[in-house]
């Protein structure tokens, strides 16, 4: 079946809303906006590829859009789609160095104290600036000396003990730069009565692939996933992700954009915190040491998508001595590596910057987000440290 | 997961009744398919504007109870001219403790708005940016100005000042017509189809783009008791028209536009963020998919209710969504809480019986466009306690608020506002006692 078709793009009734909910029209009024960019333009493409907009690489594949639709048309993906098929293949060398996470990762952690220190030199920055087009002031991700696969391999407690067994989908920015949070959900499971296990190859969900157009590669990546995937379910029940974007991607884009069949596993999919509260409604218990703490919670983007917030929102509660404020839900502006172009830099901090404000309003010592590029784009601008929401129960388990 | 309370939609009626459960303590989600008819709506709230027998109305409290005679299955005759009333003025109390600005209210009668073509309508309830004329007894407009400037935005199209000048002019007012532009509008106005209210108001309540409105607003008034501008500014900073009134010196007051509808939407996202402050849980972009009901199905008698168990949704699969009460505020064919197709008319979510739809489906609708158009009457049918009926039985932890009821037209008797509001604190009672 044509993906196009399963979008809906015929039931638009031409209302704007969508626009009204769309963080890039808001601040760049070059970009046309998801309904010109989506189903309106999808009719004139449909007759005439010269009907192509460029602008619409400007979309930041947030799917705020298709939220906000009283109609049910799959806006976002519209675009996606209209990109995958128009837009040709994508040239610049430095969107290849952001969208290919797990190739740079593999390097860079080879080598990263040097990485991070070099990426973070006046001289590099105005390197990266200038020639490759990364802003200066961008704060990039740490490397972690080891993968979180490698410290998976040789140094993971014992997993065999535990007679149920789950297959943890880590992600690259949990394998590359914070294998902490791999080893925090090993410790919130493992709390539960379940063990990690791994794929036995994961590649990057392919994100990042999508939103710079390597729509061929984010498909060998999905293909490869799928098959991963379809086997560790043949020994664990369930697959898990403590990403939001990594689960949305699996579960939405694969079938939708990519045209990656995944419907013989997609309902065992699952966001980690999700599958934890699955356990606990089943009757298996946590017990939460007293923290006194101001905890804010930002809905990312793609969390919105899965519709799944108030998963992580309960469980936090548990945490006697938390205090918790629901933020109103708007995007960050980092939007994956979309922040990091240089073209979309500015915008991307004008996009966040109500929610900073609302970060620094409500007085939080810590943000929650399962949104690794969320935490990143949070900590850069507002100085407050940004967790997943499995770190902060994981690190307050009696 | 489990709740108190889950709320099905996101309108008026939705964020109405969960706010005011919220308030009471009890626990909250809130699903909704997509945004709401506010988003389409005036902005302004109208809660009783003409009668069955086509007399307007401007005392309140007796059209209540002319139409209780009149027409005794609106929701309103429904709960009874009292309690409406009672409800209404609670109503009152909330928004505003709630932090929506409104002018107007029950006792003091219908006020007079002015509709996107220049018509005085009744109203219940305005936003305090927007034009609002105090009426007398009679329903006639007491106006507070002589002379009015009238200041849009260049090519704007969903707003034709020559035409609401007319109308002003019809009312004696003495008109004149402004127009500016500022550069950040000229590239938005390149997408012409994306130039409307709200887009434009992203623009205008940039604080870069102030100087330039300044400057126009400053101009129009020089020679105006009063500058009416459409809604195309304040939808992030709803102070913004006072700000600007500050600076002129002379009031600068909103028009509603053609849809969509900046003052709509902010109403909207004012409620949606006080539902987030109470601690509700917002489920957006979700719909029931399957439910479970408890109780004697069979009962042929049909004397026994029967109890929602637990909900399945699109987003959360197979974990249940298990709640004391709900509430149905899913609204009318707009937002799609009632379907129609060839075979007949029905409630998307649990097929509940409905009120006023004819036999035939000729009968649906007239040929006249704007007459009073039967299948606006089309709705859920209550009880006194907002308690719907399944094949004649009730639902007992189920209560329906807002434009999914039966009985009234919301158009033709300007009542969908007020019919929301009341009917949604109707159900927060009735879960509460
Ligand atoms: C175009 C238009 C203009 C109007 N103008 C005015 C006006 O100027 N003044 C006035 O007083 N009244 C006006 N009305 C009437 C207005 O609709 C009511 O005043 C009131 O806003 C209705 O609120 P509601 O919450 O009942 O329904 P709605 O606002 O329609 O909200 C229903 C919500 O339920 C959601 N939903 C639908 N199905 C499901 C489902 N299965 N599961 C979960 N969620 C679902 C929808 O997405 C939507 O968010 C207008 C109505 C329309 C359609
Ligand atoms: S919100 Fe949906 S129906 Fe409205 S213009 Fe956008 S795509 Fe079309
Ligand atoms: S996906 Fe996000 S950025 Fe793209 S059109 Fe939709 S709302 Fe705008």
């Amino acid at each position: 079946m044509n993906p196009l078709l399963m979008t809906n793009f015929e039931a638009c009734t031409k209302c704007t809303i969508c626009t009204e909910y769309c963080p890039v029209s808001e601040v760049r009024p070059a970009y046309p906006g998801p309904k010109q960019s989506g189903p309106d333009g999808e009719r004139q493409r449909l007759k005439d590829a010269a009907f192509y907009n460029k602008a619409l690489k400007y979309c930041s594949n947030c799917k705020r859009c298709e939220i906000a639709c009283p109609s049910n048309v799959r806006i976002g993906d519209v675009i996606a789609l209209a990109r995958k098929r128009f837009a040709g293949p994508n040239l610049s060398p430095r969107d290849a160095i952001l969208a290919h996470t797990d190739f740079m990762g593999t390097m860079a952690t080879m080598v990263a104290p040097i990485v991070n220190y070099v990426t973070n030199i006046p001289l590099t920055r105005f390197f990266l600036d200038k020639i490759v087009g990364i802003p200066a002031w961008r704060i990039f991700p740490k490397y972690s000396w080891t993968t979180f696969r490698a410290w998976y391999f040789n140094n993971r407690p014992d997993q065999t003990q535990f007679a149920e067994q789950v297959t943890l989908f880590h992600g690259c920015f949990i394998n590359f730069n914070n294998p902490s949070l791999g080893q925090d959900s090993i410790r919130l499971l493992n709390a539960l009565g379940v063990g990690v296990r791994l794929l036995a190859r994961e590649r990057c969900c392919g994100v990042p692939l999508i939103s710079s157009g390597f729509f061929g590669h984010a498909k060998d990546n999905a293909l490869s996933n799928a098959k991963n995937i379809a086997q560790a379910l043949t020994k664990t029940e369930r697959v898990v992700c403590p990403s939001s974007t990594c689960s949305m991607t699996l579960r939405n884009e694969y079938p939708d954009i990519l045209e990656v069949k995944n419907d013989s596993w997609r309902d065992r999919m699952d966001l980690l915190i999700r599958h934890v509260y699955r356990l606990m409604e089943k009757g298996r218990e946590l017990n939460f040491q007293r923290q006194e703490i101001k905890v804010a919670y930002h809905t990312a983007c793609h969390m919105e998508k899965l519709g799944w917030s108030a998963y992580s929102i309960k469980l936090l509660k548990l945490i006697p001595g938390l205090q918790l404020t629901i933020l109103p839900s708007r995007c960050c502006g980092i939007a994956g590596t979309y922040g990091f172009k240089k073209e979309n830099s500015e915008y991307s901090q004008k996009i966040g910057a109500p929610l900073f404000q609302s970060i620094r309003d409500s007085g939080c010592d810590l943000v929650v987000s399962e949104c690794e590029t969320c935490k990143m784009q949070i900590q850069m601008s507002t100085g407050v440290p940004c967790e997943n929401p499995v770190t902060i129960l994981a690190r307050n388990l009696v | 997961m489990r709740f108190d309370v889950v709320v099905l939609g996101g309108g008026l009626a939705g964020y109405t009744a969960a706010i005011a459960l919220l308030e009471k303590g009890l626990s909250c989600a809130l699903l909704s398919v997509g945004q709401s008819s506010l988003h389409f709506s005036s902005g302004s709230m109208d809660f009783l504007r003409a009668l069955p027998d086509e007399s307007q109305v401007f005392d309140l409290e007796k059209g209540l109870h002319d139409l209780a005679r009149q027409d005794p299955g609106h929701p309103y005759s429904i709960l009874g001219p009292e309690k409406t009333l009672e409800l209404a003025k609670k109503a009152e109390t909330a928004f505003a403790s709630w932090g929506l600005e409104m002018l107007g209210s029950l006792s003091a009668g219908n006020h007079l708005r002015l509709s996107p073509f220049g018509k005085l309508l009744p109203t219940w309830l305005s936003s305090k940016d927007t034009v609002f004329i105090p009426a007398d007894a009679e329903g006639r407009p007491e106006w507070p100005w002589l002379k009015i400037a009238l200041l849009t935005v260049k090519d704007f199209l969903d707003f034709n000042p020559e035409i609401v000048a007319a109308q002003l002019k019809a009312q004696g007012r003495a008109t004149s017509c402004h127009m500016f532009t500022c550069p950040d509008l000229e590239i938005l106005r390149q997408n012409p189809s994306e130039f409307r209210s709200v887009n434009i108001a992203r623009v205008l309540d940039q604080e870069s783009n102030r100087p330039f409105l300044t400057e126009a607003v400053k101009k129009a008034a020089q020679n105006a008791d009063a500058v009416f501008m459409p809604a195309c500014l304040g939808f992030n900073r709803p102070q913004l028209a006072m700000e600007l009134s500050k600076e002129a010196a002379k009031p600068i007051r909103l028009i509603p536009t053609l849809a969509p509808s900046m003052i709509g939407a902010r109403l909207n996202n004012q409620l949606q963020y006080q539902f987030l402050k109470n601690g509700g849980v917002l489920m957006s972009k979700d719909r029931v998919v399957d439910f479970n009901l408890v109780g004697d199905q069979d009962d042929s008698s049909g004397s026994s209710a029967l109890t929602i168990e637990r909900l399945h949704t699109e987003n959360h699969g197979d974990i249940p969504i298990i709640a004391k009460d709900h509430v149905l505020a899913t609204g009318s064919f707009f937002s799609q809480g009632l379907l129609s197709d060839i075979d007949g008319v029905r409630e998307a979510v649990f097929g509940l019986d409905l009120v006023n739809v004819p036999e035939s489906r000729s009968d649906w609708a007239l040929g006249e466009f704007f007459g009073s158009q039967p299948f606006a009457r089309f709705g859920v049918k209550i009880d006194a306690q907002t308690r719907p009926f399944l094949k004649g039985r009730v639902l007992a932890n189920l209560k329906a608020a807002g434009l999914v009821l039966g009985g009234f037209d919301p158009i033709r008797q300007g009542c969908g506002a007020g019919v929301a509001a009341v009917t949604a604190l109707a159900a927060a009672e009735a879960i509460l006692s």
